[in-house]
């Protein structure tokens, strides 16, 4: 520690300039990570809020929700089962709406739900979908495009007109904002929509251990998840974007570290000559990089945390204390494996070297 | 009779093997008692820097042996050797060398730290040594503020914060004007002469030759002269029958 803090000290600039490398490849990877997040979230948060330990599907559908068909008698059925706690219909897909009195078209998620079942998000403004005449529960997403609670909504193309009666908030679907319905309004804008089986719903959601029935699968909320359309491709991209970042974040400020260490050779030498062992080298730089990686990563927090708020929610953003944790740990600890390479530098100095070589 | 502070005995090193061998020390037989300053000069390659790596603990001679207050230290794994240096040996190194980003008075510390001197201990032999070599007014600049002579005072007092049995002095005044550099080595000496310690200097100023007690002359690894610095003074090139060096030929 004496030497470690006097060294930076006394070339403050030096280190400062490291450590304002690492808060921005910091701030850099904590940006991405909330933006890869965010992204997640909007495909999967209609999904993630739900309270349900399976969803039971059509053995056909590969684990894609759209893809999956059950009749509606088919939630009696599974909640009569032994193992079941409570089940419930469950109904989505894409669709466009008109706020009417505009001519704007709003891309969204029906999502159709049993109205006071475990199902139906409890609004965070407002009443419950089903509430009055066609009344509908749409996401905080949807409010900040200007629908506001007492709205109506027309589907389009098919005119079936809904009211908008709540809000929630974090519950998008597939990147679009949600309408939560009751299922027979979601049953009957699907019939207009396709002309389709009006008692069809796409999913059972389970509370409980259902058993699969004929012509059904039993799928776990994660894999309906992660196969929906795109989501692990796009999670394998940012993950890979995220890793490189990383790594390449710990290469920046280990080859700073290196070059340091290179230009103090000499004086490692003497410090040696004089009795210094390399342990004590070893470790007055391990306690400058991980002082230095601290300061900079929570700097770097502080800036991605300025940048959420600046980007509001005009582009998903999610990035929890949890997760900012962790990546600045891996950060620090990456960092520091960096150092191993100025390590055997140190180990290597040899004290010799303060003699001079001239007699 | 007084046990020699350092003795090396029919040391030799060899670099290198075969065709690209070289002898950089031939039959090296020495010795530096309490109190003694003994000036080592020759020509660039002579092996005076050789040879003081190896008193210095930081080169292991190919033979012979070499006695730290009787204590043979040329066997001595690396870790035991930087142990011998950190709290027996004083090194002073061309152009000082200290640390560029610790004060004088730091320097100091940071040798006290090595030692694990206790603070009041430390605190107080920094005191005394910053005020015997006229630096506590100068203590709390940087090296980069110093001139060379307030360095080199600098590093005569790091080099003494371990109570060293032997300093090893490497051409202390090579950046120093001749009077700052005489100022220099007569601390040195005077450091060395209060004390039952002994000195080594390596120079190439034979001016500063009456300040030591001895002075040994190396040329081509081997040892030429060893003889009382008065005597060698006078006439540095005539070779002396030392002691060492009679043993030196008696062995051929």
């Amino acid at each position: 520690m004496f030497l470690a803090l006097r060294e930076i000290r006394h070339s403050k600039l030096r280190f400062g300039l490291i450590t304002g490398v690492i808060v921005m490849v910091s701030s850099l990877v904590f940006i991405l990570s909330g933006l890869a997040n965010g992204l997640a979230t909007g495909q999967s948060a209609a999904l993630d809020g739900l309270p349900i330990d399976a969803m039971v599907i059509s053995s056909g559908s590969d684990y894609q929700l759209d893809r999956s068909s059950l009749s509606s008698g088919t939630v009696e059925t599974i909640r009569d089962q032994p193992d079941v706690t409570d089940a419930s219909p469950f109904g989505a897909t894409a669709a466009n709406v008109k706020l009417e009195g505009t001519d704007s078209v709003l891309g969204v998620s029906l999502i159709g739900v049993e109205p006071g079942s475990f199902a139906a998000p409890d609004p965070d403004e407002g009443e419950p979908a089903g509430t009055g005449d066609n009344g509908v529960v749409i996401d905080e997403t949807l409010a900040s495009e200007g629908v506001a609670i007492g709205d109506t909504l027309v589907t389009d193309p098919d005119g079936t007109r809904l009211t908008v009666v709540g809000t929630v908030d974090g519950r998008s679907y597939r990147l679009a904002p949600t309408l939560f319905m009751p299922i027979g309004l979601w049953q009957e804008t699907q019939t207009q929509a396709d002309g389709g089986d009006a008692s069809g719903i796409n999913a059972v959601l389970v509370q409980g251990e259902p058993e699969a029935l004929a012509g059904t699968i039993v799928a776990g909320k994660s894999e309906i998840i992660e196969n929906l359309p795109g989501y692990t491709e796009q999670a394998l991209t940012l993950l890979l974007i995220q890793v490189f970042l990383v790594v390449i974040a710990a290469g920046i400020v280990a080859s700073f570290f290196f070059i340091i260490t290179l230009q103090k050779m000499p004086e490692l030498g003497v410090m040696k000559a004089i009795g210094t062992k390399t342990g004590y080298l070893a470790r007055s730089l391990i306690v400058q990089v991980a002082l230095l990686g601290l300061v900079g990563v929570i700097l770097g927090t502080a800036i991605a945390w300025g940048v959420s708020l600046l980007i509001g929610s005009a582009v998903p953003f999610d990035l929890s204390m949890r997760q900012f944790v962790v990546f600045g740990a891996i950060l620090l600890v990456v960092a520091l494996l960096g150092t191993l390479l100025s390590l055997l530098r140190v180990a290597r100095v040899d004290s010799l070297d303060a003699i001079s070589k001239a007699g | 009779m007084v046990t020699s502070v350092l003795a090396l005995n029919d040391i030799s090193k060899q670099f290198g093997s075969g065709e690209a061998r070289v002898d950089a020390l031939m039959h090296i037989t020495m010795r530096v008692d309490p109190g003694e300053l003994v000036a080592l000069i020759g020509p660039s390659g002579s092996g005076k820097s050789t040879l003081l790596s190896i008193a210095g603990a930081l080169l292991t001679a190919t033979s012979g042996q070499l006695l730290l207050d009787g204590e043979d230290i040329a066997s001595m794994s690396p870790a035991q050797r930087t142990r011998i240096r950190l709290e027996r040996i004083g090194f002073i190194f061309q152009g000082s060398n200290l640390v560029s980003y610790l004060t004088g008075r730091e320097q100091l510390m940071f040798m006290a730290k090595l030692i694990k001197l206790p603070s009041s201990e430390a605190n107080e032999r920094v005191g005394r040594l910053l005020d015997a070599l006229g630096m506590t007014k100068r203590a709390g600049n940087y090296p980069e503020e110093m001139s060379g002579g307030e360095r080199q005072r600098i590093a005569i007092a790091r080099a003494l914060m371990n109570d060293p049995r032997i300093i090893l002095a490497d051409e202390p005044t090579a950046s120093l004007d001749s009077a700052r550099g005489r100022q220099v080595v007569e601390m040195l000496a005077d450091e060395v002469h209060a004390s039952d310690r002994a000195g080594i200097l390596v120079t190439h100023d034979e001016r500063l030759i009456d300040l030591c007690d001895r002075v040994i002359r190396i040329e081509d690894g081997e040892i030429t002269t060893d003889a009382p610095a008065s005597s060698a003074a006078a006439d540095g090139k005539h070779e002396q029958e030392s002691p060492a060096l009679l043993g030196k030929i008696l062995r051929r």
